[in-house]
């Protein structure tokens, strides 16, 4: 694994992986999209808005599944002080908010027709909203420093705090009483979910991954060449310095 | 797909395709801007130390 953290290699790596994830994330969203509008059928309660929930829920556990990775880049940076675990967070953290947002408008599209009302302050509804703040958080203190360094690890400490946020979001349906639905997928037992619906959901949500996985190497390849022609600009205008230095003596 | 929902169906698609197209396309114009940077700071680096 720390073979592939040194950023030239993760460079040469990053290159030959992104056609393949971005391939797999067309194929995956395309097949999921035909199966959600066309193979898959309305629901007995909830009729045609059952399809909301093939964006919305890959998009939900997207938003967790982010912020835990997120969550260990910080601990790899704050614990071993690796450069690359600094420049992943850096790039993770917009797409998880992204999918957050995403997450917090469809379900309130989705509540409408549904709960008759947008939004309600209800357990599950508030940890998302206040997951989707942590990001932003994240992305501002990353970037409030001259350093960006001391930026990461100030962001890295408060992506770790933040992370207890995550299994209150997952156990909020169980431990209090909310608007919104419990597990269907992701119970111990069998999923409560048809199959004619699961596989729309399973192909969103194979779809949303790869993008995840896809986007963040195009953003940690921009963060590395950012690093790097920092690095360059400060060579450059200190040899700038070293040069003008003698002249202004002499003169 | 028509209803009396649809138009709720159709946003939550219209958002996530605005979002998720959108950042991928600012992803892929920030890196090119930053290759190219970097390649004109690298093109200009030999004059400097000259």
């Amino acid at each position: 694994m720390q073979r592939f953290a040194n950023p030239g290699r993760f460079l040469r790596l990053a290159r030959a992986v992104y056609p393949w994830t971005a391939g797999l994330a067309v194929l995956c969203l395309a097949a999921g999209l035909w199966f959600a509008f066309v193979a898959s059928p309305p629901d007995y309660q909830m009729g045609e808005t059952v399809r909301i929930m093939y964006v919305h829920v890959p998009a939900a556990w997207m938003a967790l599944f982010v912020y835990t990775n997120l969550a260990v880049a910080a601990a790899v940076l704050l614990v071993w002080k690796h450069p690359l675990a600094e420049l992943a967070g850096r790039a993770m953290a917009p797409v998880g908010a992204c999918f957050t947002a995403l997450c917090l408008i469809t379900g309130s599209l989705w509540g409408q027709p549904m709960w008759g009302t947008f939004w309600v302050w209800d357990a599950r509804l508030t940890s998302v909203l206040v997951l989707f703040f942590l990001y932003l958080g994240y992305i501002a203190l990353s970037n409030a420093f001259d350093d960006p360094t001391r930026g990461g690890k100030a962001a890295a400490i408060l992506a770790l705090v933040g992370v207890v946020n995550v299994p209150i979001i997952k156990f909020s349906v169980d431990w209090w009483n909310t608007l919104h639905q419990p597990a269907s997928l992701t119970r111990l037992d069998a999923p409560a979910i048809h199959a004619s619906m699961l596989v729309p959901l399973l192909l969103m949500a194979f779809g949303f991954t790869f993008y995840f996985v896809a986007v963040t190497l195009i953003r940690i390849r921009t963060e590395i060449l950012a690093r790097r022609l920092r690095a360059l600009q400060f060579s450059q205008g200190a040899s700038e310095v070293a040069a003008a230095s003698p002249r202004q003596v002499s003169a | 797909m028509s209803g009396e929902h649809s138009l709720f169906i159709w946003l939550s698609y219209g958002v996530a395709a605005i979002v998720l197209v959108g950042l991928w396309l600012a992803s892929q114009r920030a890196l090119k801007g930053r290759e190219a940077e970097l390649e004109r700071a690298e093109a200009a680096l030999p004059r400097t130390r000259r």
